[in-house]
């Protein structure tokens, strides 16, 4: 039965940070922009919901502000990138650094929910749903909604005229300059949405365990890139399954795999130690299975001949 | 009508590798015509291009679409009436994207990319009776992804799509050499079709001497950024590949005493 429970709230955590690994899959894999915002405003939705429940605001309401925090932080990534001509890693770390701070003016470095505080898993409305359910399952059901939410949009997303030219831009970005539209602005766009719900991702995961950490972030990128490499490599061959639904089941297999090691033992301190291993492995992986593949045409992109 | 007036262009300005490339250099193209481009490598063939579409910015001088200077227009706003197609077929299409989608997405060019349905269902015979138009079976795959087609028939379907708004002016930046000969061939004769059918105003680089004998009505010769040999209408149509091969010579032989400075392909 502990199993079970364990199995469950595994699944759980998978769905919860499944909505990072969206994020990741927008930026890593749609735009081709390595973006390390990710390990801050991972944090800065949790600080953001943290502060705003203990405020009194309603639970709901404070995803809404945490999306609208994460999308600040990656439009200014955006900008950074674009407008000022850094390049995307640096932006990236500029931004994650920049973060740190502000999430600690928020939040300070520790900063827990009370329990007469109810979250989106224990509010009225939530309750009125699922009440019967023990906190474990209504947690699971909850978050698979969330995350199922977040999919549908995306994926209709990217069937609009706007998401068809943002998977453009990482594809070749030549041909949305061709097509008179300028790729900066779709790049800054994708960085916003990722961004956004990256810290949705923080957010939840506030709600789910009541607390905030300045350190929360640490490894988050890594962690999204994982579970994005992991999702894309075992549905390279299968043609139907959407992006989204890759990241989404990466993430669930890369939390199951984290747990399974906790499982047997691996202390905790060697836990990031254990990531950092298994993301190389995925990697080099993935890239072995890669070869002989997609050619990116953004690379040879632009050859300023004489 | 498109003009280079005056233009000004140094590469690498104040370095060993300093590079005059156009110095007052002026050039008109009439609405309608099809200018062929030849030139060795460094003649300044792709920067007149680039020029034009805004990748690089001249020193001085100005360049006029029907009168109007299109110098403060960054590069992706030039390209609402600018079409190109570029050397490297993967350029012209986004490899992840089905045909479908690649050409819903050029239908597209010059309106607003906003939340409507990407691809619309209405627009799907006339995709299909564009690429028949090619000859190549196209029409029967648009649900395959661009990056699975062969160089061939991506750089067709990037014809298509560069050409299928209306234009002021299309690009073809040596757009058959990274083609066999026998494709290229056939890409070349679909390129002529499409600019007369279409009427637009073309300017053509290639390294083919027979293309830019055969196509255009206008052959324009570079050599170290100024127009060694420009020749049109009747004397156009009655030039032949050995006269234009006999000019290229003559210029070579000319700077064959100088040591060539040092140049990146173009």
């Amino acid at each position: 039965m502990a199993l079970l429970e364990l199995a469950v709230s595994t699944l759980t955590q998978g769905l919860i940070y499944a909505l990072l690994s969206c994020g990741v899959y927008i930026t890593y894999k749609i735009l081709d922009f390595p973006d390390l915002t990710v390990d801050g405003s991972f944090p800065l939705g949790a600080a953001v919901t943290a502060v705003a429940l203990t405020a009194g605001v309603n639970p709901y309401l404070t995803l809404l502000l945490a999306l609208a925090a994460g999308a600040a932080a990656g439009l200014v990534t955006g900008l950074i990138h674009v407008k000022l001509g850094v390049r995307d890693l640096l932006a990236g770390i500029i931004v994650q650094t920049a973060l740190f701070s502000i999430n600690l003016q928020i939040a300070g470095s520790n900063l827990t929910v009370e329990r007469g505080v109810a979250t989106i898993f224990t509010a009225g409305p939530t309750m009125a749903l699922f009440g019967g359910l023990s906190l474990l399952y209504r947690k699971l059901v909850v978050a698979l909604i969330l995350t199922l939410a977040v999919k549908l949009v995306l994926d209709a997303y990217f069937r609009t005229k706007s998401g068809l030219l943002l998977r453009a831009v990482g594809d070749n970005s030549t041909l949305v300059t061709s097509l008179a539209r300028d790729k900066g602005s779709m790049k800054i766009l994708g960085l916003t949405v990722a961004n956004a719900l990256t810290a949705l991702a923080g957010a939840v995961v506030c709600h789910e365990q009541r607390s905030f950490s300045a350190t929360m972030g640490a490894g988050q990128v890594v962690f999204g890139l994982a579970a994005v490499i992991i999702g894309t490599t075992l549905f390279r061959r299968v043609g139907f399954v959407k992006g989204t639904t890759a990241a989404i089941v990466g993430s669930i297999i890369y939390k199951f795999c984290i747990q399974a090691a906790i499982s047997l033992g691996l202390p905790a301190n060697l836990l990031k130690l254990a990531t950092a291993v298994l993301f190389l492995l995925i990697l080099v992986a993935g890239s072995a299975r890669k070869k002989g593949g997609n050619i990116h045409a953004g690379a040879a992109a632009r050859s300023e001949n004489l | 009508m498109l003009e280079l007036q005056h233009v000004q262009k140094t590469y690498n300005p104040g370095a060993v590798t300093e590079l005059r490339l156009f110095d007052d250099f002026n050039l008109t193209v009439a609405r309608g015509e099809f200018v062929s481009i030849i030139g060795s490598n460094g003649s300044g063939k792709t920067s007149l291009l680039n020029l034009i579409c805004g990748s690089i910015q001249p020193d001085g001088g100005d360049v006029r679409i029907a009168g109007q200077s299109i110098l403060r227009q960054p590069e992706h706003r030039r390209y609402q009436r600018i079409g190109r197609v570029y050397q490297n077929p993967a350029l012209g299409a986004c490899p992840s994207l089905t045909v479908l989608e690649n050409m819903a997405l050029a239908d597209n060019k010059g309106r607003r990319f906003g939340l409507g349905r990407g691809v619309s269902r209405e627009r799907i015979p006339f995709y299909r009776q564009q690429l028949a138009g090619l000859g190549l079976g196209l029409e029967d795959k648009l649900g395959v992804k661009m990056g699975s087609l062969s160089g061939g028939q991506r750089q067709a379907v990037a014809l298509v799509m560069a050409t299928m708004t209306p234009l002021d002016f299309l690009i073809l930046d040596e757009h058959t050499a990274a083609l066999d000969p026998h494709t290229a061939d056939r890409i070349m004769e679909l390129t002529d079709r499409v600019v007369r059918e279409k009427q637009l105003t073309a300017m053509m680089v290639t390294h083919n001497l027979r293309y830019a004998v055969e196509y255009g009505s206008r052959l324009l010769m570079l050599d170290h950024g100024r127009v060694a040999f420009d020749c049109a209408g009747a004397e156009k149509a009655a030039l032949a590949v050995e006269d234009v091969l006999g000019r290229f010579n003559a210029l070579r032989f000319d700077c064959g005493g100088e040591p060539a400075p040092a140049r990146r392909a173009g």
